[in-house]
């Protein structure tokens, strides 16, 4: 009974001192800045309007995932095992199971704020990157100055009350760009662009009264690359059992690029060669989760194939999360 | 200086002991030895050679500077948490010293690694070129443009303004209307990128031709090269077949190089093997894509088409390389040392990888800043929208300006594609503009943390 | 009258700890006054957060005081040349863990720009002093908390100081630790060094220093010679050797008499420290093993 009434406390505990670390709240303003500044970073849209913004700033999620990760991980497990705290709280009557588990719940909820945070501002740059060489400044400026409104509340707040500036600050900001992506929602203002073919020659007409659309297949994209921060902070968990931060940032990043790559390295090997084929299985293969390109093609993603990748992303993770179990069952802990 | 070594010692055995260096040194034998494994050239003695130094000085350069970063950022930062440095600095121990102690550490680190991971380039490229029985003759070639050091020559840079203002006029007067609300400017300016790329492709039945013009004329038995940088696959193209014709202005067919393969990538041609050009001063080569019409291949702008002359060997020039990107990546570890001197590790890592993520991100910078300058010249601008636009050219301009000093023309990349990095640039390169930005940020990253309190609460 | 000037000395020493907004959120020292004289034993007392390790850290130069003045040596406390004569052990022995003993003290000892000869020699006296010299390549990481704390102690005297500073030097040590550090500072207060010794173990000062002050909230409650400060004029004690029952009545009946109540009579008793040392001791000579520490605190040849 206490055993299941101590498993929430220490998600909870997770929760709370994650966003704690300065360099989550960086990362995560980071992502949001990057993404926002895509738009007019990126030029050229090569006739398909925010087809590079939307790839850019997906595959910087996806690295964001990785980034957050590994310390989130690091913190959560190895930190608290060489700090000795996670002896005091095995001491108490919580299985090593039920410790293992609630660490991964609580990064994983912190992983599932900043991944939505990452998706409502995509859905923003989105919009904002519809015309080439004219970002959407009604779109772009609500979101900077959102994210400067949140450091400065949460500065007003560490003022008046001293709470930790870091953490304040990144739960203003998952806050306050909800509103901002209300905001663009109910005040769209822009026109909307069309392509219109001339002769030779594309025209971009304007249609006053008439808004940017939001893409709304961004969300099932996202919502994939979630799945995959999910399996990458398994797998760092696992890591960072054994590992300090640089032997499990290494690993995870190995297995980062390996997946993204095995189609390509190993794939076309694996009719030929044994190692080839079990090391291509025993990858998890990130391709599955990249949407992207379909965005692009299709125009839409099925949440059913986003089931699949879930379903995929949930299989992988228990097996890791299996593996870090026994590990950490046959562990010394000081 | 003898108390410098101490921590400099201490700092190396650290990473040694902590079994840093063997994390760092099995990434860097994966990229050296399993990554080339796991790529597939042309099958060619060349492609696989020109492949395995591209694929392995890229990821090694990519590898050393995570490194660097980690490692220099890890420098202070973990002594300040671990409370180690509470006994070093009551000691007689300057923080200065104990900064370039720092410093030296992980630049002496990077210095071997590189030097290693340039050693094992070279001797896998000896090694994968001995493992063929090659013809003198065949050697000889391969010696002169593979393992080699080779001076580029360019096209010459056009000035496409005039074209361009007289492009845009003939559209606007065939009925074509500029998109959305661009400025004369932007859409000349447009016209400029358009016409770049122009000059730099090939359509499928017209002839492209460009000229180099040679300040030496060419030796006798000087091995010539062309040099081509090239992507179709924009263009749907999933294989490329074309024919290069090379000759000098009085005899313009001397040497026709068929190409067939890939529709990208880097490729480098060799002719006068006979002696034909010998004595020019002026080459012509001229392209003519195979296929149906429609089909189209671009090569980079300005450096996708050129000519290369030998220009030393291959060893001095990888190593001149590799030491200007030592020199790159002390640099880095200054950086590194200084925020880790007045951050925790992971804030510091975070600003230094900012910093690097920048670098990288120069390119975009001032293609950004030229844009919005021609922008900036419409006259309808809403107030608020124009004093939000300088302020981007402004910090755009201030961010261009602080990596200015670091711009080092990518030296491996450069050996690479056999590319010669003259003695001299080195030289200059690291006494004028690395040694005073190393002062520079030591001198910053010093000074703040000489002023920082050691072992405080709350 | 002979003025020698002090050792450490403060005037109305400040430190106060700020948050961000440069609020004061804590007065950890609150205009303290020291001064060492050379040769004395000096402790700071006072429970946790009562800023004596604050104290300490300003006057190795760590932290910068905020109101007050400082002196170490004749110098301010940042200066290296005052660092060159002092010795620190922390309140913990923040050590390289991957370093072994000698390693720890050789790197230390190079900090002091001590070579060759010299330096073995001094690093073997220590390591025999602190009886660490059979740990062999055993890293200081796998060290116990007593071991860390000896090999500290060790690093704090390589450059043979001339002011040595012990934060809480008797914590995580055994009594035999424990008593070897105490004669330890005794020995070298008598070859003439100046001690400031941090501590909330009162056994420990009162057996080894000459002053003390003692601190609360930052500020000094109580200053001066430990004799002065623990003596109580209206309490007199007679200490009596060995006496036989007869004499014992007889004395007592006499006490009587001149007090009027008969006086209460009790054996002396050894405290737990002595009788410790005494049974291990014994032990000891029993089965003619030992822990790896000299049975004195001996200094090293080159402190001596």
């Amino acid at each position: 009974m206490s055993d299941r009434s101590s498993f929430f406390p220490l998600v909870r505990l997770t929760c709370v001192e994650i966003p704690r670390q300065p360099a989550v709240l960086l990362l995560t303003t980071t992502l949001i800045v990057f993404i926002g500044a895509l738009p007019f970073l990126i030029t050229h849209n090569l006739g398909e309007p925010g087809k590079l913004v939307r790839d850019s700033s997906l595959a910087m999620m996806f690295l964001g995932s990785l980034l957050l990760a590994v310390p989130s991980a690091c913190n959560a497990v190895s930190s608290e095992i060489r700090r000795g705290t996670a002896g005091a709280i095995l001491s108490k009557p919580i299985s090593r199971m039920r410790f293992l588990i609630a660490k991964y719940l609580g990064v994983s909820a912190i992983m599932l704020v900043f991944s939505g945070m990452a998706t409502l501002t995509i859905l923003i740059s989105d919009r904002a990157a519809a015309r080439a060489f004219h970002p959407g400044w009604n779109f772009l400026i609500p979101l900077f100055l959102g994210v400067g409104l949140s450091y400065v509340l949460a500065a007003l707040i560490n003022f008046a009350t001293g709470r930790p500036f870091a953490s304040t600050a990144f739960w203003c900001l998952a806050a306050v760009l909800i509103l901002v992506f209300l905001w663009t929602l109910a005040f769209p203002g822009g026109k909307e662009v069309r392509h219109e073919q001339h002769g030779d020659h594309t025209h971009e007409v304007e249609y006053a009264g008439q808004v940017v659309p939001v893409r709304w297949e961004i969300i099932p994209a996202c919502a994939a690359l979630t799945c995959a921060a999910f399996m990458i902070q398994a797998l760092a968990l696992l890591f960072a059992l054994r590992l300090g931060v640089v032997p499990t940032l290494s690993a995870c990043t190995g297995f980062f690029l390996l997946g993204l790559m095995s189609d390509y390295l190993l794939a076309r090997r694996a009719a030929d060669l044994i190692w080839a084929r079990v090391l291509y299985h025993v990858m998890p293969n990130w391709q599955h989760f990249w949407l992207a390109d379909a965005l692009t093609a299709g125009g839409s993603v099925p949440w059913a194939y986003v089931g699949h990748a879930a379903g995929y992303a949930l299989f992988w993770t228990l097996g890791i999360l299996l593996l870090a179990m026994g590990l950490f069952d046959r562990m010394e802990v000081r | 200086m003898s108390r410098i070594l101490p921590i400099t010692l201490l700092t190396l055995r650290s990473i040694l002991r902590e079994k840093v260096a063997l994390c760092m040194l099995a990434l860097l034998a994966g990229v050296l030895f399993l990554l080339p494994s796991g790529l597939e050239g042309d099958g060619t003695l060349s492609g696989d050679v020109r492949m395995y130094i591209r694929y392995t000085l890229g990821f090694s350069a990519l590898l050393m500077a995570g490194m660097t970063l980690w490692v220099s950022c890890a420098s202070i930062a973990t002594d300040l948490t671990n409370r180690r440095l509470h006994m070093v600095l009551t000691k007689p121990v300057s923080r200065w010293q104990l900064w370039w102690g720092k410093w030296l550490a992980v630049t002496i680190l990077i210095s071997i690694l590189m030097t290693l991971s340039g050693m094992v380039t070279l001797w896998r490229v000896h090694q994968r070129v001995g493992e063929e029985s090659l013809s003198e003759h065949d050697a000889a070639v391969i010696q002169q443009t593979l393992i080699t050091a080779r001076t580029p020559v360019d096209v010459p840079e056009k000035d496409f303004r005039e074209e361009a203002v007289q492009e845009v006029k003939s559209r606007l007067e065939s009925g074509w209307l500029p998109p959305g609300q661009m400025t004369e400017e932007e859409v000349i300016l447009q016209a400029v990128l358009y016409l770049r790329t122009l000059e730099f492709s090939a359509r499928a039945g017209e002839e492209a031709s460009w000229t180099f013009a040679l300040a030496q004329p060419v030796g006798e038995g000087e091995l010539l090269q062309l040099g081509l940088a090239f992507d179709g696959t924009s263009m749907g193209m999933t294989s490329l077949q074309g024919t290069w014709v090379l000759g000098t202005p009085d005899a313009p067919d001397l040497a026709v190089i068929p190409i067939t393969g890939s529709p990208s990538g880097t490729e480098v041609f060799p002719f006068n093997e006979q002696g034909e050009f010998d004595g020019a001063t002026s080459i012509t080569a001229r392209f003519t894509l195979d296929g149906e019409e429609g089909r189209m291949v671009f090569f980079k702008p300005a450096t996708g088409v050129r000519l290369y002359r030998p220009g030393g060997r291959f060893a001095p020039n990888l190593f001149r390389a590799v030491i200007l990107y030592t020199g790159l990546l002390a640099l880095l570890a200054a950086l590194g040392v200084a925020t880790s001197g007045m951050f925790s590790l992971p804030v510091a890592c975070y600003v230094t990888a900012v910093f690097l993520f920048m670098q990288a991100f120069s390119g975009v910078v001032s293609e950004v800043i030229e844009l919005e300058s021609a922008a900036l010249t419409r006259e309808d601008i809403p107030a608020m929208e124009r004093v939000l636009r300088e302020t981007r050219v402004a910090a755009f301009k201030g961010i261009q300006l602080a990596l200015r000093p670091l711009r080092l023309g990518q030296p491996l990349e450069r050996v690479a594609s056999g590319e010669r990095i003259a003695p001299g640039e080195v030289a200059g390169t690291l006494g004028l503009r690395f040694l005073p930005l190393l002062s520079v940020t030591a001198l910053v990253g010093g000074g703040l943390f000489l002023r920082r309190e050691i072992g405080g609460a709350v | 009258m002979m003025s020698e000037e002090p050792i450490v000395y403060t005037q109305g020493l400040q430190k106060i700890f700020k948050d961000f907004w440069r609020r004061p959120r804590a007065r950890a020292v609150d205009g303290i006054d020291l001064s060492l004289k050379p040769g004395e034993v000096y402790g700071l007392l006072g429970p946790n957060g009562s800023g004596k390790s604050t104290t300490i850290k300003v006057l190795l130069g760590l932290l910068h005081p905020d109101g007050g003045e400082v002196r170490v040596l004749g110098r301010p406390p940042r200066d290296v040349q005052v660092k060159s004569r002092v010795g620190y052990l922390p309140e913990e022995s923040y050590l390289y863990p991957y370093l072994d003993a000698r390693e720890t003290l050789r790197f230390y000892a190079a900090l002091f720009g001590l070579k060759g000869e010299l330096r073995e020699q001094r690093i073997d006296q220590l390591l025999d002093m602190v009886g660490l010299a059979h740990t062999g390549r055993r890293r200081v990481g796998e060290f116990s908390k007593g071991m860390a704390r000896r090999i500290g102690l060790a690093q704090a005297l390589i450059n043979d100081p001339d002011l040595v500073i012990l934060d809480e030097p008797t914590s995580g040590l055994d009594p035999l630790g424990t008593r070897q550090v105490k004669d330890i500072v005794s020995a070298l207060a008598k070859r003439g060094k100046t001690i400031l010794l941090s501590s909330h173990l009162l056994a420990d000062v009162e057996d080894v220093c000459d002053r003390v002050t003692i601190l609360y909230g930052g500020k000094v409650r109580a200053s001066g010679p430990i004799r002065e400060l623990l003596q109580m004029a209206n309490n007199l004690q007679i200490k009596l050797g060995d006496l036989p029952d007869e004499k014992r009545e007889e004395l007592l009946t006499a006490l009587e008499g001149v007090l009027g109540t008969r006086p209460d009579i009790e054996p002396t008793r050894r405290d737990l420290e002595t009788l410790f040392l005494e049974v291990v001791a014994q032990a000891r000579r029993e089965t003619g093993e030992g822990s790896g520490t000299r049975e004195e605190g001996e200094l090293a040849g080159f402190l001596q």
